[in-house]
């Protein structure tokens, strides 16, 4: 049975989880996904896959029944205590069990993540946390023994491309196929490893190219986040130095005033150099996103891709509403 | 403080010479076979540089050079950091791990996790450097790679002086090396899954049309910004595009050695030794042999000073209104 988990990065997504029974119900229109339009609404879109891929797709088991809240990509977002509870709480109060999502983040990160583990590693359940750091994985493997840790899409590092989101690229030969279609985290030693320090799961994005692993009776279960694909992320922010005086644009240690929650980038790239005549221009995706530090695809994966996953140990749909930031 | 200079088929053993004269005391390559390409082409790289020019692609060649390092008693490491191989990749790797081995090479740099583990069985005697792509952003991920017996960390690009300063105060014993120079991107490498080789350029350098959007607090809607906004946003990323270092941008206001040199933290250096740091990597594979000299004297020129200030190392740069715009800098 394939759950169902709703992804909320930050306190400013509260209603997602407020009308939690609402995208479940909701009516999805087919609203295109096209700047150019003055009615442009970029995420409307992503409840309509919601609606056309995942309702079908799961037809008698289309409920939540976990949320994942924290911010992946940037130690800035690490959410507060405060928030934390709020959001768990109105889990308790619609029947929903918890997930907290962490960043990579410097020692400055840990300091704020340690009061959040506390608190969850005290709950009565022992709570999954996902991480995205090796560092926050040896602290919770050594620390917080009743919290459960799985590993984060960031962890995943399978290659992938936006431009060649509808054709991947020409003249690829089959053992480079196989590489992109596969995940090293299924080789022994990172099996042993991770799963002596309490790794049951590991998190895919869905990429261009297709997925080859198979986790059935691996011992491990995967998840799948939608339909959002991370590109790449850094440390460096162009949205958080918008307000910045000049010299202190793109620097680590001045801090940002959390623009991203503001504003998004849409990124349309330039037309192929060949004038238009190579086999990727047709996988030019127009699709990318940019908020604050990290880079999205939408991935439009249909019914028969995730259905196939599902036949393969990935059992977890992390269905992101929202640009994931 | 010893200078680590990234090395690749262009280089001659003459230039070893010329290199260490100017003060480069480590080396390190890849190296990618006609074997590796035929079956995976270069653009699943064993080292996350897919250009042959770029490292090594035949064994009589590496080894040459490797000889002429160790007989002025400097060192070279072999980098196998990708960040994925899968099985049937590791027959090839381990090959080229026996050979080397053989020919003397003095470590190794990975990322993956399986592959160290694997080294560590077969060649427990092999030194393990962690690659700067493994993403070691913190003190606890300094422990979780200490129970692999590495013996150095190559610390992030995206650290400030700070951060590893208390990395390195909370794990001590072990060798810290720092980029220097070269190959800065806003994009994390522990974190990048872009493809680099099946374009010309990868997509982070594409001339992108960028169109910002408000949110609207309604659920998940969004807004057109206002003028005033857009103008705002337009010069934030020009002046990010600088500091990406954008070809068609920089090209027209640096001169031919900034376009040699690039990105520096030469200005860093003391406050990296104060901080522990034993090595300065200048991420130099694929440059032109003139970049790397150009390079290793400069950073050899401020680890030797005995007044390593700023106004002597913008001196050094040679470029002070490059300096003075602050985004070619390592650790800002």
């Amino acid at each position: 049975m394939v759950e169902l988990a709703l992804h909320i990065p930050g306190i400013r997504d509260i209603t997602f989880l407020e009308n939690v029974e609402g995208t479940l119900d909701g009516v999805y229109s087919d609203i295109p996904l096209d700047p150019s339009q003055d009615d442009f609404i970029p995420l409307p879109p992503v409840t309509r896959l919601f609606g056309i891929v995942l309702k079908p797709l799961l037809g008698k088991n289309l409920k939540f029944n976990r949320v994942y809240f924290g911010a992946e990509f940037c130690q800035c977002l690490i959410p507060s205590l405060e928030h934390l509870t709020r959001i768990k709480k109105l889990c308790e109060k619609k029947e929903l069990k918890f997930t907290f999502v962490t960043p990579y983040v410097t020692d400055f990160g840990i300091k704020q993540l340690v009061p959040i583990f506390s608190y969850l590693n005290s709950c009565d359940e022992n709570i999954e946390v996902v991480v995205n750091d090796y560092g926050i994985l040896n602290l919770i493997s050594r620390d917080y023994p009743r919290l459960l840790p799985i590993l984060g899409r960031c962890m995943n590092k399978m290659e992938r491309d936006p431009r060649f989101a509808k054709k991947l690229p020409a003249g690829m030969i089959p053992g480079q196929l196989r590489v992109w279609q596969e995940t090293c985290l299924t080789l022994p030693y990172y099996k042993r490893i991770l799963g002596e320090m309490g790794v049951k799961r590991f998190e895919f994005d869905i990429v261009p190219q297709g997925i080859k692993t198979d986790f059935s009776g691996s011992g491990f279960s995967a998840s799948l986040y939608y339909p959002w694909t991370f590109v790449t992320t850094g440390r460096v922010c162009e949205t958080g130095s918008l307000s910045l005086e000049d010299s202190k644009k793109f620097r680590l240690d001045v801090s940002c005033a959390k623009e991203c929650r503001e504003y998004f980038a849409y990124w349309v790239t330039p037309p192929c150099e060949c004038n238009n005549k190579c086999e990727t221009k047709s996988a030019k995706s127009s699709y990318i996103f940019q908020v604050g530090n990290t880079i999205f695809m939408l991935c439009e994966a249909p019914a028969d891709v995730l259905r196939e996953l599902f036949s393969r140990g990935f059992d977890r749909v992390v269905y992101e509403p929202g640009l994931p930031l | 403080m010893k200078i680590n200079v990234g090395i690749d088929e262009k280089i001659k053993e003459q230039d070893i010479e010329r290199l260490v004269t100017l003060g480069a005391d480590e080396f390190f390559c890849g190296i990618m076979t006609d074997a590796w390409v035929d079956n995976y082409g270069s653009q699943m790289s064993t080292n996350r540089r897919t250009s042959p020019v770029e490292q090594f692609t035949d064994y009589r060649t590496i080894k040459r050079i490797i000889d002429k390092i160790h007989s002025f008693g400097k060192k070279v490491t072999i980098v196998f950091n990708a960040h994925t191989y899968i099985e049937e990749q590791y027959p090839l790797l381990m090959e080229y791990l026996r050979i080397l081995c053989d020919y003397g090479i003095d470590a190794v740099t990975v990322t993956n996790i399986d592959l160290l583990s694997r080294i560590n069985s077969e060649h427990p005697d092999l030194p393990a450097h962690i690659s700067g792509d493994a993403g070691v952003y913190n003190s606890e991920a300094v422990r979780f790679y200490k129970r692999f017996g590495i013996k150095r960390i190559i610390l992030p690009r995206h650290l400030t002086v700070s951060e590893i300063k208390e990395i390195i105060k909370s794990n001590p014993g072990l060798e810290y090396e720092c980029f220097i120079m070269e190959m800065r991107c806003a994009f994390e490498g522990a974190y990048c899954f872009l493809s680099h080789s099946w374009t010309q350029k990868p997509l982070c350098q594409e001339e992108n049309k960028k169109m910002y959007y408000k949110y609207l607090p309604s659920l998940g809607r969004a807004a057109r910004i206002t003028p005033a906004e857009h103008l705002k946003t337009e010069d934030n990323k020009n002046r990010y595009d600088v500091w990406c270092h954008k070809d068609s941008i920089v090209q027209t206001f640096m001169s031919v050695k900034d376009r040699y040199v690039q990105q520096c933290g030469l200005c860093q250096i003391a406050e990296l030794r104060k901080a522990g740091v034993n090595v300065l990597k200048i991420a130099a594979r694929g440059t032109e042999p003139d970049s790397k000299f150009i390079s290793v004297s400069m950073v050899k020129k401020v680890i030797s000073s005995p007044l390593p200030d700023e106004k002597f190392c913008k001196s050094v740069r040679g470029n002070p209104e490059i300096c003075d715009l602050k985004y070619m800098c390592y650790y800002r």
